[in-house]
């Protein structure tokens, strides 16, 4: 009956030595992974963590199946860790089998299943397995060293060492079965499909030397296994665990909030200066990169040559972290002087590394640079797209957070922001009596002189973008324009709106946020406002996603959202223009990435020009306009504009010019056009100005209305 | 004897009697031993490492700037 002599070749002492190691591999595993256990547990307390079972099914899928490793643009990388995944797993399975034949049914029941159909059909699986496994690698190896993307320009060397460990498995895997198969003349050879060819080639050799061959293999085979066991908790291996584990105690409901500082008046201590400032969740979320450079391709400042590279600003931190607690990091990490000099760059072989250096006493300003944190538009492109869910934008809110209410040390720009806000109640200069302002003559109602306010259909939040600055009233007269249109009964807040707090609260000034968001809140119950309808992307994500936190519970909706509503409800007929314009669809990062809401500009958009051209950078995939986070009212002084990087896209597409859904965005072109010198032939619209300007033009009999009425 | 002085010696105690079990289950040939052996050695070994890890053991070699910072 088919089978094979289990430990063919190997003396009794490699034996007892192959149990003996064990120890070792199992000792340094558990040390090290204790190590980084406490390491995450030196953080503030996170949870409580509830919906086990959803958890455990996000984890598993990501795990598993790769759910968010494998998708669109990704195909490569996805399939590459998916076979080095399932064949390492595999081939783990193959082991321990063999395990239990030898170790348990034999000895303990004098019974075998090692052999026959099943020997067989184990040994075809197998060789399949590890064969995912060796191309999965050399996938991985071309990608790092033949193809070498940007973002794999300056690998770490733990790559190579990783990459190494795992092909040498592979290969004397596949050697030792080789060498066994020549060496007995095994009648059951072709079914080990992958080293029967080897066997074959070796089968004029000497037996005595394919013996001699073998040993050597089985002994580098074992202390090879030994070595990558070990290593697993000081290499970027340890992702195995810590990137399930991640997903599994991520934030649960996924809504894009920031964590409000609870208590802020009786605090001492704002935001995170230090390690054991963040919550240990976020201390895992440093351990858990994969370092597969996903979170740079849609990044903006990584993108535009800016300091801020989100995978080694989690990499930096997360050696930082292991060096604190005297573990390695693997064999090369960053050098902490370099922050904010040479942009964070990984360092090259014979290059000093974090090692080599004196540990640094502060996190930000000798890890983290203040230029990184301040480069960050908190577009969100690093957390949609990082396999293992690593929520970056609110660690970097967190270390701005310190720095402003702790350290008090922010950018010029800021200082203008915060004071514009805390007097005036805007970003900018303009008196708060003038918000209401843009709407004279037209009939626009406040809610103060609203006798009802409850039985208004919306309350339309016009936002301060909308309301002060001269191009983007236009936004917000088209937005009259189309409510009026549709009978919707709506007012404003008129001089009672202040800012939502957005670019307070994204720019660390949590305090401020807090002062606005409480008295909006208050404002908006006190008019006892069901439904709010925001033009602007920023302050429709903070009154839905972030009111909350502070007792304010409304229906928000996007206009573009509203605009969808009313032509559904047969309220709103938008005619399709005679001469329609061709504008290409830009998503702004705090409706699309932020709220999922992709389609209802689209088909606003649609109904009134009849066809939109789409960006190559589009959807979760979107490029930023550079005005999130604050950075519309800071000077962008490194590397290029984001801004004219996005226009660039939407001029390339051949249109005529290009539709936001939000005044920042618009904002952030018009500037653009002007620096490009192209705005007299490519238009900036946002989405209300397209449809209200429809309601205006000319149109063309509609074939279906006509045939009704005839 | 308190429990932390006798935890790292029971750790221990038991990775090694794991060893001597499979040692004798390949030089003597009785492969009974081998799989508690093995288990031994696999519970002994991560409960040393656990251990050393708890009480701040370093086990590799960190920079002597680092270490007075540490105790600093």
């Amino acid at each position: 009956m088919p089978t094979r002599e289990i430990l063919w070749n190997v003396g009794d002492l490699a034996v007892a030595v192959m149990y003996g190691v064990v120890i070792l591999q199992t000792l340094l595993l558990a040390y090290g992974a204790t190590n980084r256990y406490r390491m995450w547990r030196s953080g503030k307390p996170y949870g409580p963590v509830t919906r086990i079972g959803e958890r455990v099914k996000a984890a598993l899928g990501v795990a598993l199946l790769h759910r968010r490793l494998i998708r669109k643009g990704y195909v490569y990388a996805g399939v590459m860790h998916l076979f080095i995944f399932w064949g390492f797993v595999m081939l783990f399975v193959g082991t321990l089998i063999v395990l239990l034949e030898a170790d348990i049914a034999r000895p303990y029941f004098g019974a075998s299943f090692f052999r026959g159909t099943f020997y067989l059909v184990y040994k075809v699986a197998i060789n399949f397995f590890g064969l995912l496994f060796l191309v999965g690698l050399l996938m991985a190896a071309f990608r790092r060293y033949v193809q070498v993307p940007t973002k794999f320009k300056r690998s770490l060397s733990d790559d190579a060492v990783v990459l190494g460990l795992l092909l040498a498995l592979g290969i004397t895997g596949f050697l030792l079965q080789a060498l066994r198969l020549a060496a007995t003349h095994d009648p059951n050879a072709p079914f080990h499909w992958v080293s029967y060819p080897i066997a074959l080639a070796l089968s004029g050799v000497d037996p005595r030397a394919l013996e001699a061959a073998h040993t050597g293999t089985w002994w580098f085979h074992m202390l090879t296994t030994t070595a990558l066991i070990a290593y697993i908790p000081v290499s970027k291996l340890f992702h195995m665990f810590t990137g399930p584990a991640n997903v599994f105690m991520r934030t649960t409901d996924l809504k894009p909030v920031l964590a409000p500082i609870e208590n802020i008046e009786e605090q001492e201590r704002f935001g995170a200066s230090d390690l054991v400032d963040f919550n240990w969740k976020q201390l895992l979320n440093y351990d858990a990169c994969m370092r597969c450079g996903r979170c740079l391709d849609f990044c903006p400042t990584f993108n535009t040559g800016k300091p801020l590279k989100p995978r080694q600003l989690i990499i930096e931190v997360g050696a930082y972290m292991a060096r604190r607690e005297g573990m390695l990091a693997g064999p090369a990490g960053p050098l902490p002087g370099e922050a904010g000099v040479r942009g964070h760059d990984l360092t090259r072989p014979g290059e000093p590394t974090i090692r080599d250096v004196s540990l640094p006493a502060q996190l930000i300003g000798e890890v983290v640079s203040e230029d990184e944190l301040w480069d960050c538009t908190t577009c969100r492109a690093c957390m949609e797209q990082c396999p293992v869910l690593i929520e970056h934008v609110p660690l970097i809110v967190e270390m701005r957070r310190s720095l402003v209410l702790e350290q008090s040390r922010f950018p010029q720009d800021l200082v203008v922001l915060f004071n514009n806000i805390e007097r005036n109640g805007n970003p900018f200069s303009f008196p708060a009596s003038t918000r209401a302002d843009w709407a004279q003559g037209l009939g626009v109602q406040e809610l103060a002189d609203v006798a009802d306010p409850a039985a208004l259909e919306v309350v339309y939040w016009v936002g301060c973008m909308s309301s002060f600055d001269a191009r983007t009233q236009k936004i917000a007269t088209a937005m009259v324009k189309i409510l009026r249109s549709a009978g919707v009964t709506f007012a404003i807040l008129g001089k009672e709106e202040t800012c939502s707090g957005d670019p307070a609260r994204r720019a660390g000034n949590e305090y401020l946020y807090q002062v606005l968001a409480q008295q909006n809140v208050e404002r908006l119950q006190h008019y006892r406002a069901k439904r709010i309808v925001a033009n602007c992307a920023h302050c429709f994500n903070t009154i839905k996603n972030e009111y909350p936190q502070f007792g304010g519970q409304f229906e928000v909706v996007h206009h573009s959202q509203l605009i969808e509503e009313l032509v559904a409800a047969g309220r709103l007929s938008v005619p399709r223009r005679l001469q329609p314009e061709n504008f290409a669809y830009h998503d702004p990062c705090y409706l699309g990435r932020y709220n999922d809401v992709y389609e209802a500009p689209r088909a606003a958009l649609a109904l009134a020009e009849g066809s939109f051209v789409e960006m190559p950078r589009r959807r979760d995939k979107g490029f930023c306009c550079g005005a999130g986070g604050a950075r519309a009212f800071m000077e962008e002084k490194r590397g290029t504009r984001i801004n004219q990087n996005r226009l660039g896209e939407a001029i390339q597409t051949g249109a005529d010019g290009v539709a936001a859904a939000c005044p920042f965005c618009v904002t952030m072109f018009e500037e653009g056009v002007r620096a490009l010198n192209v705005e007299e032939r490519f238009q900036v619209r946002d989405v209300a100005e397209i449809v209200a300007a429809a309601l205006d033009k000319q149109v063309r009999p509609d074939p279906a209305t006509e045939t009704a009425s005839a | 004897m308190s429990w932390s002085r006798v935890e790292p010696i029971v750790a221990l105690a038991l990775g090694i009697a794991g060893i001597v079990m499979t040692s004798i289950g390949a030089f003597a040939h009785v492969a009974q031993l081998n799989a508690p052996g093995a288990a031994a050695i696999f519970v002994g070994g991560a409960w040393v490492g656990n251990v050393l890890a708890r009480r701040g053991v370093h086990l590799f070699p960190t920079r002597e700037t680092d270490r007075e910072e540490r105790k600093s």
